[in-house]
């Protein structure tokens, strides 16, 4: 893998990882994660909004093909519905229980990924240990 | 009751659904393209939370807050998202997602930085599990090349 190409992922986790410390400080002063979370995903929508008008991408929209906006919307649809869940499991259980349960997400990219994009993505062994490695020390550094 | 259990599960299927959803998309369209369908398909959502939620947004959240909130969906759902299908176009599903799950060790380091916490054994052996699993993932390329 090339260095530049492992910065992307790595730079999400890096967002990612600000994104609770930003929002926590955002529930100290109102204890409302649902709003807070809508707030930020609509932020998020308008600055994106604003650089891709402005950096002149307008003209891919026309032509984006159905097939590709179903699959995009799709996966805006389920990492919204993904953090609405998370805030319905907060209200059942503790953070410190439902922390290593969210851990798991690699995993079930990975045996997705064996089975929806075999043509696409080849697994490798190192792929699946590499991965168990990662999701054993979030779940402990989480839980 | 397992609701709780439940709805932790079905975030994390949803969450580990997303990037093969991306990545069917891709050859067809740009990620750029990606990330602000995606983030359009989220609005319809909020809508439904800011009309049914008992009470009204302006009577909860303080500006203040409301700014904290701002900043962490520009990092996030913004920032994040983009260099997330960045790293599914690039890598791939399988060997991007764990990598961007490796967030938490983020926090950590930021909580130990920022916030002088105290590291602990537990602590360390997850970093450390973190790290080999990384090391293994994105080595595996280049020690193939070797050989």
């Amino acid at each position: 893998m090339r260095t530049p190409t492992l910065l992307y992922p790595f730079l999400a986790a890096f967002c990612y990882g600000m994104n609770p410390i930003l929002a926590k400080l955002g529930l100290q002063s109102s204890n409302e994660p649902v709003f807070g979370a809508c707030i930020g995903i609509l932020a998020g929508v308008v600055v994106y909004t604003a650089y891709f008008f402005a950096s002149g991408q307008a003209g891919q929209l026309f032509s984006l093909p159905r097939r590709a906006g179903v699959y995009f919307g799709l996966a805006g649809l389920a990492s919204t519905l993904a953090i609405f869940s998370l805030f319905f499991a907060l209200e059942y259980l503790p953070a410190v229980v439902v922390a290593p349960f969210t851990s798991v997400v690699p995993l079930v990219t990975l045996i997705l990924s064996r089975l929806v994009l075999h043509e696409s993505e080849r697994i490798t062994r190192a792929d699946v240990v590499g991965t168990i490695f990662i999701v054993a020390g979030i779940v402990v550094l989480v839980s | 009751m397992f609701y709780g259990e439940l709805f932790a599960l079905t975030a994390a299927c949803l969450w580990g659904t997303a990037p093969i959803f991306v990545r069917k998309g891709l050859p067809h369209a740009s990620v750029s393209v990606g990330v602000l369908c995606g983030l359009a398909a989220s609005l319809p959502l909020m809508a439904l939370v800011f009309v049914f939620h008992p009470r009204s947004v302006t009577q909860v959240i303080t500006p203040q807050a409301a700014l904290w909130f701002i900043a962490a969906g520009i990092v996030g759902p913004c920032l994040g998202r983009m260099c997330n299908y960045l790293g599914v176009a690039h890598l791939g599903a399988a060997k991007s997602t764990p990598l961007v799950n490796t967030a938490p060790l983020f926090t950590t380091v930021f909580a130990l930085l920022f916030l002088q916490e105290d590291i602990s054994l537990k602590i360390l052996s997850g970093i450390l599990s973190v790290v080999a699993g990384v090391v293994i993932l994105t080595g595996q390329n280049r020690w193939a090349g070797r050989r």
